[in-house]
Order: structure tokens, then C-alpha cells, then sequence
């Protein structure tokens, strides 16, 4: 029984670590629409900032703290706020990756200007005293960990059915735009919400940091266990939110008790799983917000070229990376393949995403299916290895989509997240996959023709990113396209249409899973060897992020990110001392193509339009008039 | 290579995920070439050291060997993690290669010579868990972090251990964001283990050591991977580090002036790359490029890349000028031998044995 209470109570503390980064997520996303993902990160550069101010500068705890609490993260959040204004109204993908940038963003603001090599112990907020229970020592930190929690719970309550704000802020998340109608301004409440969502984001990475080892990614990474939570609260009630956070906390530690637990090799990796299941878990189980009727539609998007043009696009491709490959130094040649590479894994982010507006996060573990398939088929270097690596991983990713498929929006992307953390533990860290030194995937001999060299093997990959690119154009011009198209622009005008919307979005699913499966074996096939790690679900968000940041609507907009990715890769390998910047350089690249669903690639088409209008006049690329738009409904 | 040059390459992982992860390997490779370098070279040759970065990156490491290949004798020393990418090309340009590869499947390329090599048999006992048996460890936990690197360590440990006849009654995989060790603490103190093995990067260490002291659970034995030794752990356990331990497989820098290599090691580091760590990572290194200069040196014909691997291969044993404990260098195979070292008033000093090496 002591036992039993003792993990009971790091539960209680590991709860209470998850309730307050839960609510400060539910809280913005309840007033602004907005999941944040850089919440972490926020309450990550919170807690290297206290350092500075408390171990560096000898500030006083109290005054540290309230400094970055109620002044600094507020006043970040202002920032967030009037950033975040100008995506009001995009699609919640969006908005999640700009989120994500912001993440990456803030984690090379930290590692340009705190050394990750140097130790950072952050002092205990109330010092070293403790209480014992059951011969757990508590230190006051811990509990104030969990009064703050409780006080955050209850406070915010007061607040949203207290005040006159949290009345205001009540409306904004009932109808907004009843609410705009009755007078209340919707910037202050969105305003008022990211600052308090900053507020607890901080006031959590101080609490967090006490007492222990400053690292920023570990203060990134913890947050997002709390979706779970944030999931089981429905991101709409607070009180839930802490029970989901209480539970998941407590779950976790009681999986130590010994005479709870089972043992063995597979059950340790299940403990790790444990936070990805619940999240998966509590999106599928809890009930899901109501269906989106409808969202903007109507955006600029590039038409679908011919068949022949198609294949003219893909030749002209493959005879350039031919080209580039050959004119650029050894040494370089292997940046050529990692563009088309990722071009290839971000092609797969078009399909899905691009064209039915669909965002699965799973998308890195099926790349990782697909690399060893490749590793373990037909001595890990023939076509035949990356076929069936990509019918793995279109097989996967149908078992994904058949749960999943009833969800959509944030919940979607939510618990196709989970799965990937879930097949993280479970699938890729288990020796048996990838072996413990590695796999090894080969490259394939084509027609007697070896791709062992890089300038053959971009070759290569640029082939089969050519056939990709034609078939997906392929897809768009049939029904199963426009039936797409249909469900990206409303998936319940759609099903009262009669359109078959899930069998729509499994079949996406599939075809994507397909293309990220191959793009997988090639990855394989670049790397020469595969590990587990390689595939961390958080890789998976990079690449997202990268895909709209060249446009994920387009298959040149696949190429850009590949091309941008290896260029960065590029920039940080040749001059290290740029190593955060370059995360600053995409983050600050992704929010300012925010507003543009077609990225890098569709400005680039646009000023090429504009310099020769008599493409443009050709059709071959559209700009719909804004009166197309209709605001049909909005999804909460 | 020419007649007054010999250029080789020394591969490391210094950008990526965790940037500088190597920056001692590398380092100490830059400090051994100076060294060779100011007492007359190798083979009346000066030695060009380039340097590499492979970005924590299989695909890269691979790239890096197309195309340095050509232009180099061999690799030497560095460390890199991406280093399981390059098979396919070592095997096919057979490049000699003398480093601690990061994994076995790399070590057993016949052109890859290992300064940390497998053990010869994981089911046999070796010293040092003799000793620890020996000295009432009996009932052991394993922690360690969910990273392949860590696991593949701990599978092997635990294979010994149980050889040994020592009894392993936890074992944990710990997240890799893992913000607080207390309750994996507790759960050591809770499996009433005697002997702890914790296996994580030098932050985690330091953590685990700080959580494993707030249980007040006396174990005999609380080891911290050899990362502990060399780095920050001991500044940033602060008092919980006294009485920890860490295995080493080369000489202390405590006892540097007790061996002229070890004391060249230290004295060349802090002129080559004053400020670096002089951890385990260097130590490898240094001995890796040592080794690789030390079987140039020795080839009694014309230096070919045949003829230096086959020298490699030839060389029985090793122990870098008594720096390390020896290894059956041309067999590849570990000796197990190492020093344990122990945390005592804030300083490590010798635990195991009285002198030289524990070995199998």
C-alpha cells in the first residue's frame, strides 16, 4: 500500500504539471480558435529567462518571477496576438503550423543564445524544504506546484463567470460573430486570452524548472503530453481538463507500481506509450465537437495541369536535378537527394492535405514503415522493397484513417498525433524493427544501372518524385479529386451532396500513405542506414511546417520544401555558428507565407504571372475572386 | 599522399539535434595530429587533418565518405553517430578506418578497426562485475533512456550481469523528455536493488543522481555510464554525487602523471583545445588516431591501404601506450578491462583496482 501511495502522489505532481500547461492551451484555444503548440516552447524560454534573471543577474525569486509571469510573458503574448490576428479565419491547419513555427522558432531563439552545453540547475522557488510522506520527499516546489493548479482551475473560472471579461470572452467562443455584433471587441478578448495563455505557459515552465536541469527541448517535448488532457476537457471545460490531467498523471506513475504493472521488455515500452494512447484514446472516446459545416472557400489555387504537361513538368524535372546534380561538388551532391528526398515525403503532405484538406500527423512513422520494408525485403536495396514498403505504409495509414476518418479539424490531427507517438514507442523503439545498431537500406540497381552514387540515386528519387507528381495530378482530375475538393471545402455539404466522404478520405489516405511509404525507402536509401529515432513524430511536424512554407496545395510547392530543407541543412552544416538562426529563418518564413496556402511556390508563380501575364491568361494558375468565399459556418 | 604528406579525415557529429555532441572527439583528434605533428609526423610526413561534420546524419556521413574518399588515406579518430549510413561505401571503397564506431554492425567491417570493441562473449563474467559481486552487490537496477544507443548498452550490461550471477530485479526506459527522476529514484529504492546502473546523457545523470539521494536509499553501488566522468556531473550533482561511480576503459586524468601517453592526452588537449572537455569521448579519439598513426608507423613495406588494414588486423593488442586497457585490437574483441572510479569529498578517485585495469 505504501507503494500504492507513493506513486500515487507523483501522480498527483506529474498531474498537476499537466493540468496547468492543459488550461493555459484549452483557455487560448477556447477564446481564439488557435491550438497552441508553441505553448511549450513558451513556457521553455519562460524558465531560461527566470535563470538569467534569478542565478545570473541575482534578481529575487519573487520579483523574477512576477517579472516573466505577469509582465514579460504577457507582453509576449500581445506580440502572439497581433501575429495571430492576421491568420483569423484560416483553416485550423493554418493556424497549427504557424503554431509549429512559432515552437521551432522560440527552441533557436533558445539554443542561439543559451549554450546547450552548459549545465543550467535552476534553484528551487521555495528553497529545499520538504515534507515526507510514505518516504516520498515533497518539496514545497511540488506542492506549490499543485496548489497553483488548483488556484489556476479555479481562478479561471471566476474569471470566465466572474468578470465582465470572462463574460466577454464566454460570448467570443459562443458565436463570435453574434458577439462582434453586440459590441464586444473581439481583438481585447483575444488579446486578454493570449496574454493570460502566456501568463500559465510561463508561470508552468518556472514551476516545472525548479530544482532541476534546464533543457530546452525536454521543457518543449513535456507539454505535449498534455494534450491528452487538454482532449478529455474537449479544449472547452477547465474542470475536466484537470481531471483528464490528474488521471493521465496518475496513470502514468501508478504503471511503476510494482504488483500493478506487468513486466517485461514490451511493457516498458508501453509505460512510454502511455501519454500517446491517451491522447488517442480520449479523441476517439470523447465526444467530438460539432461538425464544421463549412470554411472559406474559394482560395487561390493552381489548376491541374494536363496529362501531357504533367509528364513535360516531370521529365523537365528529372532532367534538371540531372543537371544540378552533376554541376555541383561531390560534397554536395547529397543535399541534391535530401531535397528530393523531402519532396517526395512533402508530396505526400500535398496529397493529403493539399488536396482534401485532411492533416494526419502520422505521416513520419509511416515514412519510417516504409524505410524498413525497404531495409528488410529483398536485400534492402531493390524497387520491389520500396513498392511493398509503400503498400505497408498505405495499409498503415488506412488502419489510421478508418478510426479516424469521422474526425476531423484539430481532432484529427490530434489523434493521428497520438498514433504517431504511440507507433514511436511501440513500433520504432522496439529493437526487433530497426536492430539496435541500425538497419541497413540500400539503393537500387535499375536496368543494370547502379544508384549507389549520389548523382545516380537523385536521379533516381527525382524519377519516382516525377511519377508521384504526374499521378497526383492525375488524381485531382478525377472524381475521386473533385469529390476531394468537395470535402476540403465542406466535408457536411459534401455527405448531404451524397458524395461517399469517408470512403473519399480513405482512399487519400491510402494514396498518401503510399507516396510517404516510398518516400520513406529513398529516405532509406539516403541515409544508408535507418534507426528508430530518425522518425520522432516531431520530425514529422518539421516537415509539415516546411510543406506549407513551399505550398502544400501544389506539387511544386512539395519541391520547394525539399528544396528549402536541404538548402537550410546546407546553410547549418557550412556555417554552424547559424545553427539557431536557421530555426528562427523557417519559423519567421512560415509565418509570413502564413496567409498564403501556397507557399513559396505560388508566389513565386505569381510573380512569374505577373512578369508574363500571357501565362496567367493560359490558366495555368487561378485566382478565384474573393466573392467565391463563403463563410459558411465555423468549426469549434 | 604524398612524399612529405599523409592526409587523412576524422568524421564527427557536431551539428544536429545536439549540437557539439562530439566536439571532444573531435577536438582531441586535432590535439593528437598536433602532437605527431611537432615531433616529426609519421613517417618523415606531415599530417593533414581534415575535419568533418556529418550533422548527426546518416545520409550526410555517407556522403562524407564519397566524397573524401578519394582524397584521403584513411579516417582517424572523431566520433559520429551518423556513422552506420556509410557501410554500403566502406565496404565497397574499402577506406581504412580506426575510430569507436558507434555501432557494432560498423566495427565489423573488415576495414574498421574499433578502440572500444564488443565484448568477446556477453555470457561470460568479467571483472568488473566480479568485483561488484565480490564487494555484496547482488540485486541491481537498470535505468536507462529510450534511445537505441542506450538500450543496445543496457542489453549488454545486463547479459554480463547476469553472468555474474548478479540478480536484475528492475529495469525502466525512461523518456527521453523526462523532466523529474524522483519517481524513478523511488522505484530503485523501492525494487531494493543494492547496485544502480543509470545510462543517460550527462543532464540526466546529474538529475538521477539528485533524485536517487533525495530518497535517502543507500545503495553500494549507484553507476552512472562513463559520460558522468569528465563532464559537468559532478558540478551539477552538487553533494548527491558523492559516492556515485563510473567504469572507465582508460586511465583517469587523476593519473596522468602516472603515464606518459595519458599525461601527452591531457597536456596536448588543454593546448590544442583549451576549454574542451577531456572526457571519454576524447579519450577514444585520441586513442583512435593514435592507434591508426601508431599501425602506419609499423608497416614494414610500402604504405598501401591494403597493406596498413592488414597491419591493423595484425596488431594483437593494443593499449595505446598503457593509456588504455588493453584490447585484442586485430580481433576485434573487448577485453572488458576497466578502472572504477568513485566520488569521494567532490573528487573522483580510484575505487577498482588498486592499479591497472580490472579485465576479463
Amino acid at each position: 500500500m505504501t507503494e500504492l501511495l507513493q506513486f500515487t502522489l507523483f501522480g498527483l505532481m506529474l498531474g498537476s504539471v499537466y493540468a496547468i500547461a492543459a488550461m493555459g492551451l484549452v483557455l487560448t484555444y477556447n477564446v481564439t480558435g488557435v491550438f497552441n503548440f508553441a505553448h511549450g516552447a513558451v513556457g521553455m524560454l519562460a524558465a531560461f529567462f527566470y535563470y538569467e534573471l534569478r542565478v545570473k543577474h541575482g534578481v529575487p525569486t519573487p520579483v523574477a518571477v512576477l517579472l516573466i509571469v505577469l509582465l514579460g510573458a504577457p507582453l509576449a503574448g500581445v506580440g502572439v496576438e497581433r501575429l495571430m490576428r492576421r491568420f483569423q479565419g484560416v483553416d485550423y491547419a493554418t493556424s497549427l503550423v504557424v503554431t509549429v513555427a512559432l515552437t521551432v522558432g522560440l527552441l533557436g531563439i533558445a539554443l542561439r543564445v543559451f549554450d546547450p552545453g552548459q549545465a543550467r540547475i535552476v534553484p528551487a522557488l521555495l528553497g529545499d524544504h520538504r515534507i515526507v510522506i510514505a518516504s516520498v520527499p515533497i518539496t514545497f516546489d511540488r506542492i506549490a506546484q499543485i496548489v497553483v493548479a488548483v488556484l489556476v482551475a479555479f481562478g479561471l473560472r471566476a474569471l470566465l463567470f466572474g468578470t465582465p471579461l470572462g463574460a466577454r470572452m464566454r460570448a467570443v467562443v459562443d458565436d463570435r460573430e453574434l458577439a462582434l455584433l453586440s459590441g464586444v471587441t473581439s481583438v481585447f478578448v483575444a488579446r486578454c486570452s493570449w496574454m493570460i495563455g502566456f501568463a500559465l505557459a510561463a508561470l508552468g515552465g518556472v514551476l516545472f524548472a525548479g530544482g532541476q536541469n534546464l533543457s530546452a527541448i525536454v521543457l518543449t517535448l513535456l507539454v505535449l503530453n498534455a494534450y491528452g488532457a487538454a482532449m478529455i476537457g474537449r479544449l472547452t471545460s477547465l474542470p475536466m481538463t484537470v481531471v483528464g490531467a490528474l488521471a493521465l498523471g496518475l496513470i502514468q506513475e501508478l504503471s511503476n507500481v510494482s504488483w500493478l504493472a506487468p513486466s517485461g521488455e514490451f511493457f516498458l515500452r508501453f509505460r512510454l506509450a502511455i501519454p500517446g494512447l491517451f491522447l488517442v484514446v480520449a479523441v476517439l472516446l470523447v465526444p467530438s465537437a460539432r461538425l464544421s459545416a463549412g470554411r472559406v472557400v474559394g482560395r487561390d489555387e493552381p489548376v491541374v495541369p494536363t496529362l501531357r504537361r504533367s509528364l513535360l513538368y516531370a521529365a523537365g524535372l528529372i532532367i534538371g536535378v540531372a543537371i544540378a546534380v552533376n554541376a555541383v561538388s561531390s560534397e554536395t551532391q547529397v543535399y541534391v537527394v535530401t531535397a528530393i528526398v523531402i519532396a517526395t515525403v512533402a508530396l505526400s503532405l500535398v496529397a493529403l492535405t493539399g488536396l482534401s484538406g485532411q492533416v494526419s500527423l502520422t505521416q513520419y512513422l509511416l515514412v519510417g514503415l516504409g524505410a524498413f520494408v525497404m531495409g528488410s525485403v529483398g536485400g534492402g536495396d531493390s524497387i520491389g522493397g520500396m513498392l511493398l514498403g509503400g503498400a505497408a505504409a498505405a495499409t498503415l495509414a488506412v488502419l489510421v484513417a478508418l478510426p479516424a476518418v469521422r474526425l476531423q479539424g484539430l481532432h484529427l490531427a490530434l489523434s493521428t498525433f497520438g498514433i504517431a507517438l504511440v507507433g514511436r514507442e511501440l513500433v520504432l523503439g522496439d529493437p526487433r524493427v530497426f536492430g539496435l545498431g541500425g538497419l541497413s537500406v540500400g539503393r537500387p540497381t535499375i536496368l543494370g544501372m547502379s544508384t549507389g552514387s549520389d548523382a545516380a540515386f537523385a536521379v533516381w528519387c527525382a524519377i519516382v518524385f516525377g511519377v508521384f507528381a504526374v499521378g497526383i495530378g492525375a488524381v485531382r482530375r478525377s472524381g475521386l479529386g473533385r469529390q476531394l475538393t468537395a470535402v476540403r471545402d465542406s466535408e457536411l455539404a459534401a455527405a448531404t451532396l451524397g458524395l461517399r466522404v469517408r470512403h473519399a478520405k480513405v482512399a487519400i489516405f491510402a494514396v498518401s500513405g503510399f507516396i510517404a511509404g516510398c518516400a520513406g525507402a529513398l529516405y532509406g536509401g539516403l541515409a544508408g542506414a535507418v534507426q528508430g529515432s530518425q522518425f520522432e513524430p516531431v520530425n514529422g511536424l518539421v516537415i509539415l511546417l516546411f510543406a506549407y512554407v513551399g505550398g502544400i496545395t501544389s506539387v511544386a510547392g512539395a519541391l520547394v520544401a525539399g528544396i528549402l530543407f536541404a538548402g537550410l541543412s546546407y546553410t547549418e552544416a557550412t556555417f554552424s555558428q547559424l545553427g539557431g538562426i536557421v530555426f528562427v529563418a523557417v519559423a519567421a518564413g512560415a509565418i509570413s507565407l502564413g496567409r498564403q496556402p501556397n507557399g513559396l511556390a505560388g508566389l513565386g508563380l505569381d510573380v512569374i504571372a505577373r512578369w508574363r501575364p500571357q501565362l496567367a491568361l493560359r490558366g495555368r494558375w487561378r485566382a478565384q475572386p474573393s466573392t467565391d468565399s463563403a463563410l459558411v459556418g465555423q468549426s469549434t | 599522399m604524398t612524399n612529405d604528406q599523409i592526409r587523412v579525415v576524422a568524421i564527427s557529429s557536431l551539428s544536429g539535434p545536439v549540437p557539439g555532441l562530439s566536439a571532444s572527439a573531435a577536438a582531441a583528434t586535432r590535439a593528437y595530429v598536433a602532437f605527431r605533428n611537432a615531433t616529426g609526423g609519421v613517417c618523415g610526413r606531415a599530417i593533414v587533418l581534415q575535419e568533418a561534420d556529418d550533422g548527426t546524419d546518416n545520409g550526410r556521413y555517407r556522403s562524407l565518405v564519397v566524397s573524401l574518399e578519394p582524397k584521403v588515406f584513411g579516417i582517424a579518430g572523431g566520433f559520429s553517430i551518423g556513422d552506420v549510413g556509410g557501410i554500403d561505401v566502406i565496404k565497397q571503397t574499402k577506406i581504412p578506418i580506426v575510430t569507436a564506431p558507434s555501432a557494432s554492425a560498423v566495427s565489423a567491417l573488415p576495414t574498421v578497426y574499433d578502440v572500444n570493441p564488443d565484448y568477446a562473449n556477453l555470457n561470460a563474467v568479467i571483472g568488473k562485475y566480479r568485483y561488484l559481486y565480490d564487494e555484496g552487490a547482488r540485486k541491481v537496477a537498470v535505468v536507462y533512456l529510450a534511445a537505441d544507443q542506450s538500450r543496445a548498452e543496457a542489453n549488454n550490461q545486463m547479459s554480463l550481469m547476469k553472468a555474474a550471477r548478479l540478480e536484475i530485479v528492475q529495469v525502466q526506459e525512461l523518456p527521453i523528455a523526462t523532466l523529474s527522476y524522483d519517481s524513478a529514484a523511488r522505484s530503485v529504492a523501492n525494487s531494493g536493488a543494492d547496485y544502480l546502473l543509470f545510462i543517460g546523457e550527462t543532464n540526466g545523470n546529474a538529475s538521477m543522481a539528485r533524485s536517487m539521494a533525495d530518497t535517502g536509499y543507500k545503495l553500494k553501488f549507484a553507476e552512472y555510464f562513463s559520460f558522468a566522468y569528465g563532464t559537468s556531473f559532478l558540478q551539477n550533482a552538487g553533494t548527491a554525487a558523492e559516492g556515485t561511480s563510473a567504469w572507465l576503459r582508460t586511465l583517469p586524468n587523476e593519473e596522468a602523471a602516472t603515464n606518459e601517453e595519458m599525461a601527452r592526452f591531457v597536456t596536448w588537449m588543454g593546448r590544442a583545445a583549451p576549454g574542451e572537455a577531456v572526457d571519454p569521448f576524447a579519450a577514444d579519439a585520441w586513442i583512435g588516431t593514435k592507434a591508426f598513426f601508431d599501425a602506419l608507423e609499423a608497416l614494414p613495406g610500402p604504405i598501401t591501404r591494403e597493406s596498413f588494414v592488414a597491419q591493423l588486423g595484425a596488431t594483437k593488442t593494443y593499449d595505446a601506450g598503457g593509456m588504455a586497457g588493453p584490447i585484442r585490437f586485430g580481433a576485434k574483441l573487448s577485453n572488458a578491462c576497466v578502472i572504477g572510479m568513485r566520488v569521494e569529498s567532490g573528487k573522483w578517485t580510484r575505487m577498482a583496482p588498486a592499479q591497472g585495469f580490472l579485465c576479463a
